[in-house]
């Protein structure tokens, strides 16, 4: 198709303008990327942009050499891989029972999971709750309240009740039991919806902050977006730094190179790094997720 | 027998059923209905010695106290200004980009641009407050560039500055949500039928034309939807983001409910809670009541518009 002129010129415009939002996007990640492998000093001088000037691993040799850190990343990764695996099999689980239109007391348990989408007793008495039943100071906490989410809950039913009735019916009829149908037919028929419910499960379990800030007041329960958020408020440098030796008269060798700029870039970058590596690969099931979420707004 | 033949047949045939609910179900009672019960305490001076059933009631009294409270006034304005800032600023914004996306030609480069918009959005604010920070430091970038650019003499101390706070909060709301929220648009741009635009052609219509008189009918319907989500949603002026961002020097102007409750948890006073869960109330009854109405208007609106 042929353009006219005034085509081109808004071609060329459109194109310009959403090449600089994308590259606006990207960059700020180069950027810290850059910042974290440069030398701590060396930064403080500025003009550092797409490279770094003063290559170093220090920064994260120092980071892993931290115990607290380390066990920080442990807890992200217990409750990411522990909390979205079985989130999903308890929210296919519910999202199965109510698949059955003729189950007596379907509207019971659907009410159930509408309200709470949009009404909810609010962060205090939640924590409260959460008190009272020993879960703080608890790791299980990061796991326990996430296991129902009603939102993946319609997201599954949506897809269970695109299967053909028939086929359940069938096998029914041939004596298998509701558990062995859920295990051996609808789960596996439910692959892509599960993808996408345990990878947006992942993803809200390794970003969320607030638990660990409300739930733990045991800074060595924190997991790795809580302890992030307080080294880069300063709320948690001391501690941080005193760990790390860098302030006593031994330390100030090693300090030389490292400043606590530079630390807190790699850290971001570690805390970033589990999203950049699954988002090629995972991107699909995300958009997924948000349609089907904007479908039932 | 309460029930009938039917119903017993089909409770005896799902037995089973009820077994997958159990779990989930108990999960919910547990931490979404309990502490919607636990909302009693706003009726209370909540001791957490008594607990909710023994703490003595005090009536309205707790909703007296916020509603004269100065934080509240405070942190009332700051969450409608913030929110309708954003309302007005990054709500236009993603229809403007998903019409744009859709006037790119080579399908390589649109698929592109769209995987590195979207990106921003499945990152924390904890992380994207963490960059900002750094990019608007006095050695960030940001101040780099100015200065060799000769804008400013001095580096800017951006996030100090009550007088710029407002505009990067907008800016960064932009940056991590306005492509995740094109997706919205470019689903409904879809759903347009191709005979549109070749009747359109045939007829003269250029790209420009094409955009106004059939893209943006077509996508109507999905605008005035997440337009009613937002303006229902005017209370939430972006928690993580507000948290995360804020500091001292801008604490007066950042303070929205939603840090005013949290910051109640957290200053680890028990007077407080019961202070702090009729705050949080407040704003889950407004925002439920808000959700309510705005669904119910466009409801009426749709049917006349639509049907």
């Amino acid at each position: 198709m042929r353009l006219t002129r005034g085509e081109k010129i808004f071609q060329a415009f459109d194109i310009a303008i959403l090449t600089t939002f994308a590259l606006l996007c990207i960059y700020p990640f180069i950027y810290v990327i850059a910042l974290s492998f440069n030398d701590g000093m060396d930064a403080m001088r500025g003009g550092i942009y797409l490279f770094p000037r003063k290559f170093t691993l220090e920064n994260y040799r120092r980071l892993f050499e931290d115990r607290r850190l380390v066990g920080s990343f442990l807890i992200s990764v217990f409750r990411t891989v522990v909390g979205a695996a079985l989130g999903a099999l308890v929210n296919a689980m519910f999202a199965y029972g109510i698949s059955k239109s003729d189950l007596p007391f379907r509207k019971f348990f659907n009410w159930m999971i509408i309200i709470p989408m949009y009404f909810s007793g609010g962060i205090i008495p939640y924590f409260l709750v959460c008190k009272a039943l020993g879960l703080t100071n608890n790791v299980l906490v990061y796991v326990i309240p996430w296991l129902a989410t009603p939102f993946y809950i319609m997201l599954l039913r949506i897809s269970i009740k695109e299967l053909p009735e028939s086929l359940e019916e069938s096998a029914y009829i041939d004596g298998a039991g509701y558990g062995r149908i859920f295990f051996k037919i609808v789960l596996p028929l439910c692959l892509p919806a599960m993808a996408t419910v345990i990878l947006l499960g992942g993803i809200a379990h390794w970003n969320d902050w607030l638990d660990g800030t409300i739930m733990m007041s045991n800074s060595r329960l924190w997991p790795m977006q809580t302890l992030l958020l307080h080294i880069l408020q300063g709320t948690d440098m001391m501690s941080f730094f005193k760990e790390r030796n860098l302030s006593t008269a031994g330390g100030m060798i090693r300090k030389i190179r490292i400043t606590p700029e530079s630390l807190k870039m790699a850290m971001l970058v570690i805390t970033v790094l589990p999203i950049f590596m699954i988002y090629p690969f995972a991107q699909r099931y995300f958009i997924r997720g948000i349609m089907i979420g904007s479908i039932k707004g | 027998m309460i029930f009938s033949k039917e119903t017993l047949r089909l409770l005896k045939k799902y037995r089973t059923m009820y077994l997958f609910l159990i779990p989930g179900a108990l999960i919910l009672i547990i931490f979404a209905y309990l502490p919607m019960g636990g909302l009693v305490m706003v009726f209370q001076r909540y001791d957490p010695v008594s607990g909710f059933l023994g703490s003595k009631w005090v009536g309205f009294e707790n909703f007296r106290r916020v509603f004269s409270s100065p934080v509240f006034g405070r942190a009332l304005r700051n969450t409608l200004i913030i929110s309708g800032l954003k309302l007005v600023i990054t709500f236009p914004m993603p229809i403007i980009f998903s019409l744009m996306i859709n006037e790119l030609r080579n399908t390589n480069f649109k698929k592109t641009v769209q995987t590195i918009i979207y990106l921003p959005n499945f990152v924390s604010w904890v992380i994207v407050a963490g960059i900002w920070y750094s990019l608007l430091s006095t050695e960030g970038v940001v101040n780099q560039i100015l200065i060799n650019l000769k804008v400013i003499k001095d580096p800017v101390l951006f996030m100090q500055r009550k007088d710029l706070f407002y505009g990067i909060i907008v800016f960064t709301e932009l940056w991590k949500s306005l492509g995740y929220n094109t997706i919205f648009y470019m689903a409904a741009i879809t759903t347009i039928p191709v005979e549109n635009y070749e009747a359109a052609m045939i007829d003269g219509a250029n790209r420009w034309k094409q955009a106004v008189y059939i893209t943006l009918p077509g996508i109507s319907s999905t605008i005035a939807l997440l337009f009613i989500m937002q303006v229902s949603g005017i209370l939430n002026a972006g928690f993580d983001q507000m948290w995360t961002m804020s500091n001292l020097a801008v604490r007066d102007i950042a303070d929205i409910l939603d840090t005013a409750v949290l910051r109640t948890l957290t200053s680890g006073s028990v007077d407080d809670l019961s202070i702090g869960a009729a705050l949080g109330m407040f704003k889950s009854v407004v925002g439920l009541l808000l959700f309510i109405v705005t669904n119910w208007v466009f409801k009426k609106c749709n049917q006349e518009s639509f049907v």
